[in-house]
């Protein structure tokens, strides 16, 4: 099969398993991302900042012992927080590349048999990734043979590595295929209107992550690095002086720094990641069987969902919960034209495989 | 595939096999080690000042605030390798379509294909050499890729659908 048009007209070569494994598994990263984000990080930043105010109170005490305690718990509450995250991230991410992979399957000069057996593992490797990442803040070093890494983290590390291995055999079909076959037509499917929205979408957002991340890092982030260093200082002093008042307000100016730094991240980086996600979808187009007015709809909500998002966390400074409220929302909509999309194409996939067999 | 393509989607899938691997290499050898040193230098900084010891405790904290922007920068490095190797393979695929001349995409490739090496290479080193290369390489990495989407972008905005929907 040398033509993109056709990707889905069977699963000869992967393409299907590609494009629909990587779908759900986008869908389910941003699910989990929404859940997370609603129940478990705000309580966390609560427990956080309680052990935090703990610990400080135990250096007014002199009481060393206490301290090591409090940031025992407060090491446990950074975990939970720190592979929930990454859980979300690594299940939304080996989902874009399930989703680009299915596009360069035509291109890759390998066995179609092997192809087939390569997305497979691809996609069991990219679901025991993120479950293992999940799993790692409850497993702990149960049973573990090695000290300082559980099997939580040992199964995470090799699915990762396995994962790599598919894509680097991808790229040596790739180039054996760029070396022995003279160009085949377009890459990609051609784009109808909604398509080069999705397209045009994406890239500004790209593009304004970009700004933004440039912005934070040449103005911000140092300064942000350095300031939690003199805060910290400062509260150290203030505990050991036992001026609690003064110790409280800065440990709210940790709080508030922490603040600024987390929304200015997930800003930059939801930016960037539903920009590429929208240039994703665009290629999908072709291959989602809805009405016109659903694809409008769908392609509509996940660029109002993507472009909203980001300014909404970033609001979360000055607007607290409620600007969390709206990025939900806007989580939401992304969500729900993902799943639409997802929906046409299985309708698709459906309408190939009847006119299969009816032929 | 045009030459343009094999350069994108080829550094694209190199760029993300190579974060995997660094990942791979990290989260085994050092990770785990630096997360440790973080807590444990931070909650020695509180620990010496409980105990008395001022000095001791902004030593500890001098420590924790290095040790975690080590931290930072490698998984930046990590995570923006993949990010940058994903959108190049998207280009990679859009780029016939987007952009009329093989000159013109050949040009808007090289730009990004340099902006997303600079960029994660300049975040991992600054944890080895001091600046000003790191944040020499970070700009212009961060430069090229702002200068390479917007002509995509520009291009975009003269580019019509192939077909109706």
């Amino acid at each position: 099969m040398n033509n993109n048009e056709e990707i889905l007209a069977s699963d000869a070569v992967g393409s299907r398993l590609f494009i629909i494994g990587g779908m759900l598994l986008i869908v389910a990263g941003m699910i989990f991302g929404d859940l997370y984000a609603v129940f478990i990080l705000h309580p966390n930043v609560d427990q956080i900042s309680s052990a935090m105010a703990a610990a400080t109170t135990a250096i007014s005490s002199h009481d060393a012992d206490a301290v090591w305690q409090h940031f025992g718990q407060l090491g446990d509450f950074l975990e939970n927080a720190g592979t929930k995250k990454d859980t979300h991230v690594h299940i939304i991410h080996v989902g874009y590349l399930a989703l680009l992979l299915a596009f360069l399957q035509s291109r890759i000069r390998l066995n179609d048999r092997f192809k087939v057996m390569l997305a497979r593992l691809f996609l069991v490797m990219a679901v025991v990734l993120p479950v293992s990442i999940f799993l790692i803040h409850y497993v702990g070093l149960v049973y573990s043979p090695l000290e300082t890494i559980g099997w939580a983290s040992i199964s995470a590390d090799l699915s990762g590595l396995l994962l790599a291995f598919v894509i680097l055999i991808q790229l040596w079909g790739l180039l054996g295929s760029a070396r022995r076959q003279p160009e085949t037509g377009p890459f990609s499917p051609a784009l109808g209107g909604i398509g080069w929205m999705l397209l045009k979408g994406g890239a500004v957002l790209v593009l304004l992550g970009f700004l933004f991340g440039a912005w934070y890092a040449g103005v911000q982030m140092q300064a942000h690095e350095a300031r939690e260093l003199t805060i910290l200082g400062q509260i150290v002093e203030q505990a050991h002086a036992a001026n609690q008042t003064a110790a409280a307000q800065s440990l709210l100016a940790y709080g508030q720094l922490q603040g600024e730094r987390a929304v200015a991240i997930a800003a930059h980086a939801h930016m960037v990641e539903f920009g590429l996600l929208a240039m994703m979808t665009s290629l999908i187009q072709p291959f989602i069987f809805l009405s016109l007015v659903w694809r409008q709809r769908l392609a509509m909500m996940l660029l109002i969902g993507g472009a909203l998002l980001p300014v909404a966390v970033y609001a979360e400074i000055w607007f607290g919960l409620l600007a969390g409220g709206v990025a939900d929302i806007a989580g939401l909509l992304v969500i729900i034209a993902l799943t639409g999309m997802l929906a046409g194409v299985l309708r698709h996939t459906g309408a190939q495989d009847s006119l299969g067999e009816a032929r | 595939m045009n030459g343009s393509q094999k350069l994108l989607i080829g550094v694209g899938l190199g760029l993300v096999a190579i974060s995997m691997l660094y990942g791979f290499y990290y989260a085994v050898f050092d990770e785990h080690q630096t997360l440790e040193k973080i807590g444990l230098s931070m909650a020695g900084g509180f620990a010496n000042a409980a105990a008395g010891n001022l000095a001791a405790a902004h030593e500890s904290l001098q420590t924790y605030a290095g040790t975690r922007i080590e931290y930072l920068r490698e998984v930046h490095g990590h995570s923006h390798m993949a990010a940058l190797g994903t959108l190049l393979i998207i280009l990679g695929l859009f780029l016939e379509r987007a952009i009329a001349t093989e000159g013109n995409r050949r040009l808007i490739a090289w730009v990004m294909v340099i902006g997303a090496v600079c960029l994660p290479l300049g975040a991992w080193l600054d944890v080895m050499i001091p600046a000003p290369v790191p944040k020499g390489m970070s700009i212009i990495g961060t430069f090229c890729l702002v200068l390479g989407m917007a002509s995509m972008i520009f291009s975009l905005l003269f580019a019509s659908p192939d077909k109706d929907d």
